[in-house]
């Protein structure tokens, strides 16, 4: 039974019992008969996906060190040597692994990173002079195929981020492009979510259209940092205006669309944990109104604090923060993150516990590359910390085999 | 739909390794059967998060022409790569580029800051660094850093002093 409706009946069987509907044997009869998965699951796919990540960003920053005192034909052999690997498991997941969410994001994880250093190291040794948004946006276009492939939300990830490093060097209109790319997958992610998949499609585009038309008003004025916080508020702003036109509005893609402005707004943000940014008197202006309303809103809605009150409130914050952007941006992720995984843990969501370990992450591979520390030192204790998230991962699989038989 | 989606990967995993492969093999053809060209540089020594510590290298002499221009290269008395002029069409015979960039040269992390330092300790008019450069057909792939005709890591390990 799904994990939401598990959640309903226990709390509702709690209140049956009070009610005197059922007796507590019965309340347990009941719960025995749908029990609710224990913490396993998500657990496993978060070792996954960061041992995955840990080897291999470990395995780029240890090719980054440049072997000069190889021959080229031994480096081009070791270029090679993490994709055809990463194929290999890849090919194995394919065949033998497919229905396992772990195996299916981990080996799509380490397919596209394995790709960024195969092709890092190959410009390392023919000394290529392509700029790093050039060399990005290659790595992103070619990965994407296995993000599908292989249905893997942390994949795809990867290529959203790709596509904000790239937006800083690329025209708009090639960036938008790249994020349509990314559409079908959001597409296919609303349609296994039921009935409601159509409308809130339709929604997510009218999202999209509203964060463009934001982008082209504000874009000559305003820097790309303060035009696309705006764009996540007003978005936020939208989807507000939605519930309280209509109590039983029960779409989210506005509010998603907004999170994942206002979340790559942050990463972006906190790639120089000692930047700052600007914010005009113009984007004041912009997020104190958007801000204004959408208080007065919630007010006269009522209810409980939201995720979209929390992502209002960190669009809001960044802007505050701005001349120390770097900074606060990298608090923020790190909070929100956290905020996720414990969340997702608890009422066993994936969508959050994915969503807070993808932010993790982001700032993991974000400060490791601005460490001052020597590349070798730091790649491998990368992958060693990886081996270990893997090996815990394998672990609790064979406790929960054994368990189970 | 399982069976086609095997061969898409299939096809998908080749074109993965494939497009590397193909870099490799056009780099690796210049390298060996291209003209070799020295271009005098002066360098600094920035960073690439994903690629490794680098060389920044400014060329002495102007390597970009009119957009989309090709530039028909020679090579003076002592070796030196000299651009003879800018064409608009494709130079039917002979070495040219287009669009030359040889603004990297990638190193060792401690050797990199050695290399920069290099710049302000050394004479330039008695010492010269240069790129060696392979050409072939508008490829280009760069050989080597050299100063005085020594391999610029092999210089780094035999002078101390640039060791701070």
């Amino acid at each position: 039974m799904d994990q939401k409706k598990i959640k309903w009946l226990e709390q509702e069987s709690g209140q049956w019992v009070e009610d005197g509907i059922i007796t507590p044997l019965q309340r347990s009869q009941i719960q025995m008969r749908y029990p609710a998965s224990s913490a396993g699951s998500p657990l496993l796919l978060f070792f996954a996906i960061i041992g995955s990540v840990l080897v291999g960003t470990g395995i780029i920053l240890v090719f980054a060190t440049n072997w000069w005192k190889l021959t080229m034909e031994v480096r081009i052999f070791l270029a090679f040597l993490p994709l055809a690997a990463a194929e290999g498991i890849g090919v194995y997941i394919w065949r033998k692994q497919y229905h396992s969410l772990a195996c299916r994001e981990g080996g799509a994880i380490f397919l596209s990173l394995s790709f960024f250093a195969t092709l890092a190291l190959i410009g390392q040794i023919f000394h290529t002079s392509s700029d790093l948004s050039s060399y990005v946006l290659v790595c992103i276009l070619l990965t994407l195929p296995g993000a599908y492939l292989f249905r893997s939300k942390a994949a795809m990830s990867i290529f959203v981020l790709g596509c904000v490093m790239a937006a800083w060097d690329w025209d708009a209109l090639v960036v938008l492009g790249l994020m349509g790319l990314s559409l079908p997958y959001f597409y296919i992610q609303l349609c296994q979510k039921g009935e409601e998949a159509a409308p809130n499609y339709l929604l997510f585009l009218v999202s999209i259209l509203t964060a463009n038309t934001v982008i082209q008003v504000l874009i000559r004025d305003m820097t790309v940092f303060e035009t696309a916080l705006i764009c996540g508020l007003a978005l936020i702003l939208v989807d507000a205006l939605f519930r309280f036109i209509s109590p039983s509005y029960g779409l989210n893609a506005a509010k998603l669309f907004s999170a994942f402005v206002i979340t790559a707004t942050i990463l972006a943000a906190s790639l120089d944990f000692q930047g700052s940014e600007t914010v005009s008197p113009a984007g004041f202006i912009w997020s104190g109104s958007i801000g204004v309303i959408y208080l007065v809103l919630r007010r006269r809605m009522g209810g409980k604090v939201t995720s979209s009150d929390l992502f209002f409130i960190s669009g809001i914050l960044l802007l505050i923060g701005a001349p120390f952007g770097g900074a606060v941006a990298c608090l923020l992720a790190v909070g929100l993150g956290i905020y996720y995984i414990v969340l997702g843990s608890k009422v066993l969501e994936l969508g959050k516990l994915n969503y807070g370990m993808t932010l993790v992450i982001a700032v993991i591979l974000i400060r490791f590359f601005d460490s001052s520390l020597g590349l070798l030192a730091r790649g491998v204790v990368f992958i060693l910390l990886g081996i270990m998230f893997l090996a815990i991962n394998l672990g609790i699989s064979r406790k929960r085999k054994e368990q189970r038989s | 739909m399982k069976k086609i989606l095997s061969y898409v990967l299939a096809v998908y995993f080749l074109l993965l390794l494939g497009i590397p492969g193909y870099f490799v093999y056009r780099h690796y053809n210049t390298l060996y059967t291209g003209d070799g060209y020295k271009f005098v540089v002066e360098p600094y020594d920035p960073y690439d998060p994903f690629r490794g510590r680098y060389v920044a290298l400014r060329p002495e002499i102007p390597l970009y022409g009119p957009k989309g221009e090709y530039g028909v290269l020679e090579q003076n008395g002592d070796g030196y790569g000299i651009i003879r002029e800018w064409t608009a069409t494709k130079p039917s015979g002979g070495q040219y580029v287009k669009d030359m960039d040889l603004s990297r040269y990638y190193m060792n992390e401690k050797q990199a800051p050695r290399a920069e330092r290099l710049r302000k300790n050394i004479d330039f008019d008695g010492e010269g660094m240069y790129l060696m450069v392979y050409v072939k057909q508008g490829h280009y792939v760069i050989e080597g850093l050299y100063v005085n005709d020594t391999p610029i890591e092999e210089y780094l390990d035999q002078k101390e002093d640039f060791s701070g």
